[in-house]
């Protein structure tokens, strides 16, 4: 409920600009790893961005994405049994995976155009970000046998930053996009770090830039 | 004239303050998805014990370092009893705050050779032990009312001398019956510096 709190803030300070109607919806797909290399991920990215001040070289855009990790990983943990009666060690598999849901509010300026077509623009952002790993572990005999450092599920909220470019195509109604970009590791409290690192996702998506309605120029 | 001693007093009175209020937290608490409110067992110096009691959560108090006139508090101590003549007690004893709990204290005490030493505490790792209430046996409370038996696996069990830069380990798994408690799944994860170890 804490985390809400600033996202419903942050959405009622906006809303005065979103009734002006901006004419955009940027939904994209796309893929990511983690260059932080601390934690074997990479997710599938889904997302909505929505410009709400549209200046001729400047926008601020808000946006959320929700990422997943496309497969399962898997490993295995050694469980300890201070019984004597019992083998003091077994094996023990488990599955891992992974999601993120990230609020974002960004500052877009257009950098080059060309042809009347073409667009690059570089934009940095910051947003709330939850992410949650999930472990599932095979079935073993729990009252008997304990596990060394166990692969743990693992939920983190914290905020981030980040920056990217986007190329825009027009083509016959919108326009096509490719953008990348990479966010930061999320700063949150430190206490699990010493379990899974906090990643930071260097994400290449593309989308479809939907104009509803028209601008006056 | 008054005055300046006064602000003179207030400024020595808040340094004393901040020192005796300076105090660092070495305990990490990570929840165990398979025991509910018990930490997980590991081996990389969490300086938690937990276990149930009856079924109840039970862990140890966070091992807190204070800035010189700060207090300190710690979560285990190990000691030697070397009056017999024939053989030494080691003594394993761990601290819960004595205001969470029911229970204050749970100890382990070892029957080991004459003069144990760091490297026969070191020879512990790796293994698991029947307490059978001879060799050893565990204790509530301090009330020797409350003796009893169990087994012990000692994951980690070294033992270095201070000026190393290697660091003192002490980790394992453990469970116990004794009169009017039964202890299960014991799980402990310590560093062990000069402060709690006193042999």
């Amino acid at each position: 409920m804490n985390t809400l709190k600033p996202i419903s803030l942050a959405l009622l300070f906006l809303l005065p600009f979103l009734s002006r109607s901006q004419n955009t919806l940027e939904p994209y797909v796309g893929y990511g790893i983690d260059l932080a290399g601390k934690l074997p991920l990479s997710q599938v990215n889904i997302g909505l961005q929505y410009p709400v001040i549209h200046k001729s070289a400047y926008q601020m855009v808000i946006g959320v994405r929700g990422s997943a990790s496309p497969y399962k990983r898997t490993g295995t943990d050694v469980a300890y049994s201070a019984g004597p009666g019992l083998p003091l060690t077994i094996t023990t598999s488990y599955e891992k995976r992974s999601y993120s849901v990230a609020l974002t509010l960004g500052n877009r300026w257009r950098i080059i155009s060309w042809a009347d077509k073409n667009m690059i623009s570089l934009f940095v952002n910051a947003g709330l970000i939850h992410y949650r790993i999930r472990v599932k572990h095979d079935d073993f005999d729990s009252d008997k046998y304990t596990i060394l450092n166990p692969h743990i599920s693992f939920k983190k909220q914290g905020t981030f930053l980040g920056a990217g470019t986007q190329y825009r195509r027009r083509i016959n109604v919108g326009y096509l996009f490719f953008q990348a970009d990479i966010s930061s590791p999320p700063i949150t409290e430190s206490k699990n770090n010493r379990y899974y690192a906090t990643p930071a996702i260097l994400a290449i998506n593309t989308g479809y830039i939907v104009e509803f309605k028209k601008r006056n120029r | 004239m008054k005055m300046i001693i006064l602000v003179r007093c207030f400024f020595v009175l808040a340094i004393a303050i901040v020192f005796v209020s300076c105090r660092k937290n070495h305990t990490v608490f990570v929840e165990d998805n398979d025991a509910k409110n018990l930490s997980v067992f590991s081996d990389r110096g969490n300086n938690v014990m937990s276990c149930y009691i009856n079924g109840s959560p039970f862990r140890t108090q966070d091992r807190i370092t204070g800035i010189l006139f700060g207090r300190s508090d710690y979560d285990i101590n190990l000691r030697k009893n070397n009056l017999a003549t024939d053989n030494d007690t080691l003594i394993v004893s761990w601290f819960a705050d004595g205001q969470s709990y029911e229970h204050y204290s749970i100890e382990l005490i070892l029957s080991v050779k004459k003069g144990f030493s760091y490297t026969d505490f070191n020879l512990l790792e790796g293994k698991r032990l029947a307490i059978d209430g001879v060799n050893g046996y565990f204790v509530l409370d301090h009330k020797s009312g409350e003796k009893g038996t169990g087994s012990i696996y000692f994951h980690r069990a070294f033992l270095i001398s201070n000026d190393s830069t290697e660091i003192s380990r002490f980790s394992g798994i453990f469970e116990a019956m004794l009169p009017s408690y039964r202890i299960t799944k014991g799980r402990f994860d310590h560093t062990l510096p000069g402060g709690v170890v006193f042999f």
